[in-house]
């Protein structure tokens, strides 16, 4: 019943005929805004359930928590759909399609919810940027075409630019102000003024821990922690995809795809 | 079979997508009757609370004033406010926050107090959107919550397009706080969406899903990725890491002077001791509250330590004043909504002379009760009240006392 048996010479398991080859780019065509859809409902929910206030407010973006935080979060989805894009079609847009998808959920929900809906300004809750990582991973994988490497390379490089993407938009909240005679960052100012009755101040966990303390520069220990933690979520993730394809839906689908050629 | 799986689960995503985009964080402070009894009657009592005004225009400021009483009967279930953060109630920001102090110390940051002391603030709140807002000053406790003070309707007026919250930084550039910087981060998200719509439209432009199945199947990946595949790929690969340098050493030259997000604890000094706040004592020798009456019952002993003689004026819980309607009480601008104007009666002689020690039994009777959700105290796990005592003395001054016990319901 496999279709792999009809290979014959230079013809390829893939060369269908017109007709289905038809219907074959029809089914492309609606799984990929369906699969689009699907991870953006689930990523973003995952995301705001681990990541939430971090990457709700401007002046939860420390140089610790934030930076370790969201990419141990934020490579898990990736991980998985690529080990089913790559493994079963040999597709290396993984990561980019999560991350594309999680942005997309959030730029709608910062919208409607907080812009519109509860009356924030967006200066206040704009969502980090993760294109960059997202870009290196599929990359990375494509090119080693090993989850091995990808999981050594890869996942830290996802890691290590995460921080140095985000800068050009964070700099300019980390102007000082002088504020009642007192040193603020125009992060803290924009939190302190419009005010978030379920947020107080103490809720953010600012640089708090022994980190910093070889060196000073904490942005970058906290980037090489995440990078260090993010190798082990991506390998873990990759193999949740493995089990998650394996359900008997995917097959389904694919195994009737089989017959179809067949 | 596969197009009912395909629209099924269509389904499920699109539902399960726009239901994230409607998450909000909340926005209203009002839950303030659905907090327990005793976290309202038991923690922060507010008094001589003033707001200046109840109308603004949109970038016009009004000044909320007043002091509060940490109850030393603070419940035992939550932390101390060892972490408080002076906080303004509000639903999302209708008005902006210009100014908060306490005693005096500007309230940015979060502050350690102490049971048992009285605090003075002041926050300053310019207007912002448009419309009417019930605004509270609020203590934030951490594990508590937000424990909510008087309210006050206030009516915004203008148009948010007007709005504007100027500051100037260290730097020496004006800004507007209410939109600065999110042009820049509009822009670089769209800089970024450029490589990634590329890369999306790179693979789905040919046939994905079926002959690349079979493909991989049948021993063919391979040629699955060619070798202008890898050459982009390469690009790609440099070109994001080329464009993440140049980006971020860039925002580096234009901002040399950065400073990290500024955060921490402060003590703040209580107001002082004074007769007012301890000269009198209290003793609760039997307190029930009358279910289908309403009403609560105290028989006090009341010890009068000041130098004036004085009058019960005013029992307060919770925010709910129980005003006492033989006595004038002091004008106080509280939420009038709050306020049970003849709500307290008291039997026995009603003045207390200095030195002297009355019994008191006093009734603390109103629908308040009820439509505050303050008679469910019974159901809290230790069945008790809270609130303070407010004593009208003949030299015009106002004498306090908190008091806090156990409480027994009667259902005749
Ligand atoms: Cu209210």
């Amino acid at each position: 019943m496999s279709a792999t048996a009809q290979s014959v010479g230079a013809k390829s398991a893939g060369d269908l005929s017109p007709v289905m080859a038809g219907m074959s780019r029809k089914f492309d065509l609606l799984l990929v805004p369906i699969l689009f859809l699907a991870i953006t409902g689930a990523f973003h929910i995952h995301f705001m359930l681990l990541a939430g206030d971090w990457d709700f407010w401007v002046d939860w973006k420390d140089r610790r928590f934030w930076i370790t935080i969201t990419p141990i979060v934020a490579i898990t989805f990736p991980a998985a759909i690529q080990y089913v894009l790559w493994e079963y079609f040999r597709v290396p847009l993984g990561a980019t399609l999560c991350i594309v998808a999680l942005l997309f959920g959030e730029w709608m929900n910062r919208y409607w919810g907080f812009t519109i809906w509860s009356g924030f300004p967006a200066t206040l809750t704009w969502p980090a940027m993760l294109i960059a990582s997202a870009l290196v991973l599929d990359a990375v994988l494509m090119l080693t075409k090993n989850w091995v490497a990808t999981a050594i390379v890869g996942a830290p490089l996802f890691a290590l630019l995460f921080y140095a993407q985000n800068i050009v938009i964070l700099a300019p909240y980390h102007v000082p102000v002088e504020h009642m005679g007192q040193l603020m960052s125009v992060a803290d100012m924009v939190g302190y003024a419009f005010v978030r009755t379920a947020t107080p101040e103490y809720l953010r966990m600012i640089e708090r821990g022994t980190l910093r303390t070889f060196g000073g520069e904490s942005a970058l220990i906290a980037s090489f922690f995440a990078a260090f933690i993010c190798m082990i979520m991506y390998t873990a993730w990759w193999k949740l995809g493995a089990v998650g394809a394996k359900m008997r839906w995917m097959k389904s689908i694919f195994d009737k795809a089989a017959k179809v050629r067949a | 079979m596969k197009n009912k799986i395909i629209s099924l689960l269509g389904g499920v995503a699109v539902i399960v997508t726009s239901l994230t985009a409607l998450y909000a964080p909340q926005a209203g402070a009002h839950g303030e009757r659905s907090q327990e009894p005793f976290l309202r009657m038991r923690t922060v009592h507010w008094y001589d609370t003033n707001f200046s005004t109840n109308r603004v225009a949109v970038n016009e400021e009004m000044t909320i004033t007043g002091k509060f009483l940490l109850a030393e009967a603070w419940p035992e279930v939550i932390m101390k406010p060892d972490v408080a953060y002076l906080h303004v109630a509000e639903p999302g920001p209708a008005v902006a926050k210009v100014e908060t102090w306490l005693n005096g110390v500007p309230a940015a940051k979060s502050f350690k107090l102490e049971l048992g002391k009285t605090y003075e603030y002041k926050v300053i709140v310019r207007g912002r959107k448009p419309g009417e807002a019930h605004i509270h000053p609020m203590l934030n406790v951490q594990s508590a919550g937000g424990l909510v003070g008087p309210g006050q309707w206030t009516l915004i007026e203008g148009v948010y397009e007007d709005f504007t919250y100027p500051v100037t930084t260290l730097t020496g550039e004006a800004i507007d706080l209410n939109t600065y910087g999110f042009a820049n981060v509009v822009k670089w998200h769209i800089i970024w969406a450029i490589p990634a719509l590329f890369w999306v439209l790179y693979w789905v432009r040919r046939p994905l899903f079926i002959p690349r199945f079979l493909m991989v199947q049948n021993g063919e990946e391979d040629a699955l990725i060619t070798s202008t595949d890898k050459k982009v790929g390469i690009a790609l690969l440099i070109g994001t890491i080329v464009l993440v340098t140049m980006s971020s050493n860039s925002a580096k030259e234009q901002y040399p002077v950065q400073i990290p997000l500024q955060s921490a604890i402060i003590p703040v000094e209580a107001l002082p001791v004074t007769p007012q706040n301890s000269a009198v004592k209290a003793k609760i020798l039997k307190a029930n509250y009358r279910i289908p009456g309403r009403s609560m019952t105290m028989t006090l002993d009341i010890t009068n330590g000041s130098a004036t003689p004085i009058k019960l004026a005013e029992f307060n819980s919770a925010n709910v004043r129980f005003t006492n309607s033989l006595i004038p009480t002091l004008a106080k601008t509280d939420s009038a909504e709050l306020w049970a104007k003849d709500g307290l009666n008291v039997q026995g002689e009603p003045t207390i002379y200095p030195g002297e020690t009355a019994r008191l039994e006093i009734e603390a009777s109103d629908a308040l009760w009820e439509t505050e959700r303050l008679s469910s105290l019974i159901g809290d796990p230790d069945s008790a009240f809270g609130g303070v005592l407010y004593f009208q003395g003949a030299d015009g001054k106002t004498y306090m006392e908190e008091i806090s016990g156990p409480i027994i319901p009667t259902f005749q």
